[in-house]
């Protein structure tokens, strides 16, 4: 067999589909609407597209350019233009390592609500009984029944990062069922590759859009999409607005990990790349605007079912005081009634005004939650108040695996490519170097959530380290492609 | 005239002790008594019923019922006492005992009764417990339904069989096709030897 015969992509189509699938993942969905909640809405938009011109499509440009051309993974390609700066492709793929061993835990906790969505109620949807059956269990009825899924029957979280909880065997059966996907979809290189990503590419804008339509017809969706809009133009003064809209399209893109040198390796040479690192970045932010659509849409409704639910309890609570008949308070009249009844009996009054909750739409729809917090607690609170709840369980859990298994592949090729580069590597069958990889990947399954929370805040170091010095080099790596061209 | 002032101040004596002795009778009511709420409308939206005597008389039933079936003796609609009504439909009630009306059941028995047959009285009244509520008694909720195995897992079960049988067929159609390229290479290497000779 011949060693210089690499691999290819059988078409364009599926080098562009691998690019998307990789770039459009979770963070699209759990972190751009928080930014832009936080941001003044409509208005991050601005140095959000700014960012996206200015260092978005230049280093996503620059990363297809090095892998198309030296046809090498990422320690590789950057040996080939100068041997000082192979540290940048070998801190890349120890960046992706470090990636790949939390990333796939959030797919398996994906797969755990996917295979809990198969009930006639969904188990986050009600508190379950004590063991005196007088009672929801306590600590679900001070938190909320979807917090207490989350954080008890899933993860079964311990009380601080030292303590350790132990394996929950619930969620390692998860884990390694996300690695066995993982091993199945890489196991043949980019023939198999290639072939999955026709359907995690395209799945999720799928779901996305359904859930458009009906986040649009919820109750209260508008609210949620109004108040996104609003632009707060007076946020774009505030510098950390710049820097997050850095950030967030530096790691959407997910430039600096060495995928897309892997994936544009594996091209032919004479690929028009140019027009495709413009599609694709086009692609990846389009699909977060949409999915902060549908994203506050879901908020909308959300916070307006609390909003009613706060004041349905604040007209039992009055009702109950003053032994009014029951439909002298409706839901629209509850504040002129505590007008009222402040009034009458003031005394009565002053004392269950410590009982009385504050009910305002607009706190509801100002908490913001992004991450973990977001795609499992939020939504599923959502989800659960829906009619046929199971269905819209089911997809957007789907959904999220496809985001979540789409950008492992590419994470996990970063590794694979540098390794098949290396001479006495290749002497050894594909099969059996990711089968090794896979075994040590899965001792990761020791980390808990602090820890992935805390990976992905200091993940970004070491590629912001590697986008300084590419910006530097840029001009070099320009300079060689004319050559080369 | 003498006769009908007697007649009023006696008449008013009478009144003062029968309110005197109601009172007092009625004054540990809320030891021994439970206070009752109930949401129809919540409940039944269109179809509910307006609270009337009926509706009262039905609900001195349900409650006599269960004190007879927990306690085995036989109440009847007169010993639940209901008073202090109000337009929200909420009540106090007491229960007296059967064999001496004048006497009180205590409160723990009463308790423990309408735990007993709540889901009786519930349904009686065509409500749950969240809208026919008594006042300190603690609701039995029914008992989650465990299934042998549970359901996630039997999901899980049959998407990593269909992954492992995936990966073992990959597996197999690499070995058998390097196998078929090996020996074709060597029909070939035989052949050309052949030839040359």
């Amino acid at each position: 067999m011949a060693k210089d015969a690499r691999d290819n992509w059988e078409s364009p189509t599926q080098f562009v589909l691998a690019c998307v699938s990789y770039a459009v993942g979770l963070g699209n969905v759990w972190r751009f609407p928080y930014l832009c909640q936080m941001h003044g809405g409509g208005g991050f938009l601005i140095p959000y597209l700014l960012m996206l011109l200015l260092e978005g499509v230049p280093l996503f440009y620059l990363e297809l350019a090095i892998g198309q051309k030296m046809r090498l993974g990422s320690i590789g390609a950057w040996t080939a233009i100068s041997p000082y700066l192979g540290g940048i492709g070998l801190a890349s793929v120890v960046t992706s390592m470090y990636l790949c061993l939390y990333y796939n835990i959030i797919n398996a906790w994906s797969f755990w609500y996917l295979f809990h969505s198969f009930q006639s109620v969904l188990p986050w949807a009600a508190c379950p009984v004590n063991s005196n059956r007088t009672g929801p269990m306590e600590e679900c009825e001070k938190a909320s029944p979807t917090q207490y899924f989350f954080y008890r029957e899933t993860l079964n979280i311990s009380p601080s990062i030292e303590k350790n909880g132990g394996i929950q065997t619930g969620q390692a059966l998860c884990f390694l069922l996300a690695w066995v996907i993982t091993y199945l979809f890489i196991i043949r290189g980019v023939k198999s590759t290639g072939k999955v990503v026709y359907f995690t590419a395209t799945f999720p804008y799928v779901v996305l859009f359904i859930y458009l339509i009906r986040g649009m017809t919820l109750h209260g969706a508008l609210n949620g999409v109004k108040y996104m809009f609003t632009p707060k133009m007076e946020e774009l003064a505030n510098p950390t607005t710049w820097i997050n809209a850095a950030t967030q399209i530096f790691f959407s893109l997910g430039l600096g990990f060495g995928s897309l040198i892997a994936f544009a390796s594996y091209n032919q040479y004479h690929n028009n790349f140019e027009r495709q690192a413009i599609i694709v970045s086009l692609i990846n932010s389009g699909t977060s605007i949409f999915a902060s659509i549908v994203t506050f849409a879901i908020y909308g409704f959300k916070a307006t079912i609390n909003y009613e639910n706060c004041l349905d309890r604040t007209r039992i609570l009055l009702l109950n005081s003053f032994n009014l008949a029951e439909d002298s308070i409706t839901i629209n009249n509850v504040f002129e009634m505590i007008e009222k009844l402040n009034t009458t009996f003031p005394e009565q009054f002053a004392e269950l005004s410590n009982k009385l909750e504050d009910c305002s739409l607009e706190n509801e729809l100002s908490t913001a939650v992004e991450g973990a917090g977001l795609a499992f607690i939020v939504y599923s609170e959502a989800i659960k108040n829906m009619p046929l709840s199971q269905l819209w369980s089911v997809l957007y859990f789907f959904m999220l695996l496809m985001l979540g298994m789409g950008s492992m592949l590419g994470n996990i090729t970063a590794i694979t490519t540098p390794l098949r580069d290396f001479k006495f590597l290749s002497h050894v069958s594909n099969e059996i170097v990711k089968n090794i990889r896979n075994r040590i990947f899965l001792q990761s399954k020791y980390f808990g959530k602090s820890f992935c929370v805390m990976l992905v805040v200091f993940k970004g170091l070491l590629p912001k380290l590697i986008c300084t010095n590419t910006t530097f080099f840029y001009n070099i790596a320009g300079a060689l492609q004319a050559k080369i061209k | 005239m003498l006769g009908q002032k007697f007649q009023t101040s006696v008449r008013n004596i009478f009144f003062f002790f029968f309110f005197f002795f109601f009172f007092f009778f009625f004054a540990s009511d809320a030891a021994e008594g439970f206070k009752v709420r109930l949401s129809i409308k919540t409940a039944l939206g269109d179809n509910a019923y307006e609270w009337n005597r009926n509706q009262r008389f039905l609900f001195q039933a349900a409650i006599a019922f269960a004190m007879s079936h927990h306690l085995d003796l036989e109440f009847n609609v007169s010993n639940i006492l209901v008073c202090d009504e109000t337009p929200r439909v909420s009540f106090w009630f007491v229960v007296t005992s059967p064999d001496d009306p004048s006497r009180l059941v205590g409160k723990e028995s009463v308790e423990l009764a309408v735990r007993a047959s709540r889901s009786r009285i519930n349904n009686i009244l065509l409500l749950n417990d969240a809208t026919l509520e008594f006042i300190g008694v603690l609701p039995t909720l029914a008992a989650p339904v465990k299934p042998a195995t549970p359901s996630w897992l039997i999901v899980f079960g049959v998407v990593i069989g269909i992954i492992g049988a995936g990966i073992v067929f990959l597996l197999v159609s690499t070995v058998v096709q390097k196998k078929r390229y090996v020996r074709t290479l060597t029909g070939i290497t035989v052949t050309m030897t052949i030839i040359k000779q």
